[in-house]
């Protein structure tokens, strides 16, 4: 009778304590990560490996109480952390604070003294004093709105050059100022690069133009062999548009272009030249391996983020890519989808501090994302490598291993500070395991040099030895050979 | 006699143009020893996929498959035979189907003999030094080239003209013969699901 109650006294103690136990783990209540992250390694192959940023929050319009969004292309996060969305279907800019509250909304603005409004806003920019610049597509101009108030001071309309044709119609959609006040749009249906406007707002230049790429045998084709109607009826050949741009700490500008098998993401310098370093195995291009149906990705936005790293996000698979200054892919994580983390059509990316905010058109929605403990640490790794300190890096690496022992840049950052630290043994391996060709030959360069010291007198003394036995044989064959008188045959036989 | 056998292959690859006449008209070649060869050579190719040393060796260890490496060397050897044949029976040429084998496997030793040592070299480099290992490479193939036409040239008796033709057209009617085979399979293939069909009609009826 006793034993019994005791038993289920025990029983029913037992399931409690294993309740308790999976309601306060954090396993009960895990949220579910709507999509799995991965990188590549050496071999193109992808390799899954912890979600290095997680899902945080969701801002919409209804939330805030303005109305949904409509369309929003183009988000903005500024040096005081607030956020600017340009709310494009409805002809309007929200401001956000950095807790994401409504601030503000502008759908119209005074200039000379008149009220003017939006139409259809799909750029937008904010500097550090605080200037309003909007690409006003519907209106076909670019606006300044001076110090956070709502009077213009400048309005930009189409450039008046002898680049453009007579009929050419200014539709700004993406815009960035850089801190000398140079005007950076990239406007559709303009092929030759990047609009650069001084702050008075006239047209100086081009900068950066893509390359217009076609295979041989179509241009063979077009110049050589089809007949004036066909040419005309043909598409032409033109570089590829800008989709998108972002400017660094020293006002490089990082683009973004939906060129097909070429170069994605470009980093400009003042002079338009590309200066992206594309160190690792594979450039960054996004996805390396893609099934050929819905072909490989297009980059719609890129965001700067700290330590020369850099984010792109991908409309077709709802994937965002980031990358260390080198040009080595960190982590990828994202998908498409309507779950919360997921995107349908997302239109901009940006960083807020240590999280990423995406904006989606097709949801009107912004998705926060928070870096998960494997991301905080590759991004601590990356920043002490970046600062040169890779014995701190290769501590962060280790751990970094210790949650994901397929991360391939990991070994690398470990290869390298076992080579700075002269185990050159140790530093073989870990190349090794990265794939990392250039780590591996600099420290095997050093370990072969350092064998062969430590064994000079061994291998001396085998080479000696080896050739004292090799003329004692011979002596030994020619004296046996005379012995036997058959010194005298002809050998040439 | 067997050693002497082995041995004449290596007297063809530094003295051709006499190796592969003493090999046509004293019958000094060897079937056996160039099947030798062949299979030699594919070993040495394998060899080299997988175990070139990290620095020059980009296959993934995923995709190593002995039997494609076969199919890399053995099959287009035969396939080189039989084009080259059919050819110069054709055209004049003096060579029988076995001289062709036995002076084209004879050809192929200097692969063999450099891409062994090439892949073993290969895993003691730094990366300045990839040269030499590709320079090795390169080399065996001329080498194996210049052995080819040698004795397309030798077994035949052909002017220098003819031979730099025949070998050209030769590797066109390789493409030919591997056309040829992907039409009959993908025909047998068609034939026998056709035939399938109707059988399985039949059965469920």
């Amino acid at each position: 009778m006793r034993t019994t109650r005791n038993w289920i006294r025990a029983i029913v103690a037992s399931t409690a304590l294993t309740a308790a136990c999976l309601m306060f783990s954090g396993y009960a209540k895990a949220e579910a990560v709507p999509y799995i992250g991965y990188t590549y390694d050496g071999w193109g192959d992808r390799v899954w490996s912890p979600a290095a940023y997680v899902p945080d929050r969701v801002v919409d319009g209804e939330t805030l109480g303005i109305g949904g969004f409509n369309n929003p292309e183009d988000l903005f996060v500024s040096l005081n952390k607030h956020v600017y969305i340009a709310d494009t279907e409805n002809n309007r800019v929200v401001e956000l604070n950095e807790k994401y509250e409504f601030v503000r909304q502008i759908g119209q603005f005074i200039h000379q003294g008149k009220t003017d409004s939006l139409l259809k806003p799909r750029g937008i920019y904010a500097t550090p004093e605080g200037d309003l610049y909007i690409a006003d597509t519907g209106n076909h101009r670019v606006v300044r709105l001076k110090q956070g108030g709502n009077e213009a001071d400048l309005i930009i309309l189409a450039p008046k050059s002898e680049y453009f044709a007579g009929d050419y119609v200014f539709d700004p959609k993406k815009i960035a100022v850089d801190s000398a006040g140079r005007i950076l749009v990239i406007a559709d249906r303009v092929f030759d690069g990047i609009m650069e406007f001084d702050e008075k707002g006239i047209f100086q230049n081009f900068f950066g133009a893509n390359r217009a790429t076609y295979n041989a045998a179509d241009y063979f084709w077009k110049r050589y062999f089809a007949t004036k109607a066909q040419k005309e009826r043909m598409v032409q050949f033109v570089p590829t548009e800008y989709t998108n741009l972002a400017l660094d700490e020293i006002d490089f500008v990082f683009t973004t272009n939906a060129e097909r098998n070429g170069t994605p993401i470009k980093r400009l310098n003042p002079s338009g030249t590309d200066v992206l370093l594309r160190q690792g195995l594979f450039n960054p291009i996004g996805d390396v391996k893609y099934d050929s149906r819905s072909g490989p990705s297009t980059l719609v936005d890129i965001s700067v983020g700290p330590d020369g790293t850099y984010s792109a996000i991908d409309v077709i698979r709802g994937r965002i890519f980031t990358y260390d200054s080198e040009g080595k892919l960190l982590y990828v994580f994202g998908h498409d989808g309507d779950r919360v983390g997921n995107f349908k059509t997302p239109s901009a990316i940006e960083r807020m501090g240590d999280s990423i905010v995406v904006l989606d058109k097709e949801l009107a929605r912004i998705t926060t994302f928070k870096a998960t403990k494997f991301g905080r640490l590759v991004n601590d790794a990356v920043h002490n490598h970046y600062i040169g300190k890779e014995k701190q890096a290769a501590e962060l690496w280790r751990e970094v291993l210790s949650l994901d022992e397929n991360y391939e840049l990991a070994y690398s950052g470990i290869s390298k500070a076992d080579f700075r630290a002269g185990d050159n043994e140790k530093a073989v391996k870990e190349a090794k395991y990265a794939l990392d060709r250039n780590a591996y030959s600099k420290a095997y360069k050093h370990l072969r040099t350092d064998v062969l010291k430590r064994h000079f007198n061994t291998i001396l003394t085998t080479i000696l030895a080896l050739v004292a036995a090799w003329i004692a044989w011979t002596r030994v064959r020619t004296f046996k050979r005379r012995k036997r008188g058959a010194s005298h045959v002809d050998r040439t036989l | 006699m067997w050693i002497e056998r082995f041995k004449f292959p290596f007297y063809v690859i530094v003295h051709p143009f006499k190796g592969f006449w003493e090999m046509k008209y004293d019958k000094k070649g060897h079937l056996t020893v160039a099947l030798a060869i062949v299979f030699l050579v594919s070993l040495a190719s394998m060899f080299q996929y997988q175990y070139a040393g990290f620095i020059v060796n980009p296959h993934s260890p995923y995709s190593f498959n002995s039997m494609i490496q076969l199919r890399n060397v053995i099959l287009p050897f035969f396939l080189w035979c039989v084009a080259n044949w059919s050819l110069t029976t054709l055209m004049d040429g003096e060579g029988k189907f076995g001289e062709i084998v036995v002076a084209s496997a004879y050809a192929l030793l200097p692969i063999f003999l450099l891409f062994v040592p090439a892949t073993i070299y290969s895993r003691f480099i730094t990366q300045e030094e990839t040269a030499f290992y590709y320079y090795l490479n390169g080399f065996a193939i001329i080498w194996f080239l210049y052995l080819i036409f040698v004795s397309t040239m030798t077994v035949h008796q052909y002017t220098v003209l003819k031979t730099i033709v025949t070998i050209g057209l030769t590797v066109v009617c390789m493409g030919f013969i591997v056309f040829l085979c992907m039409l009959f399979f993908s025909l047998i293939q068609q034939m026998y699901s056709v035939y399938f069909t109707i059988y399985r009609e039949l059965q469920f009826r």
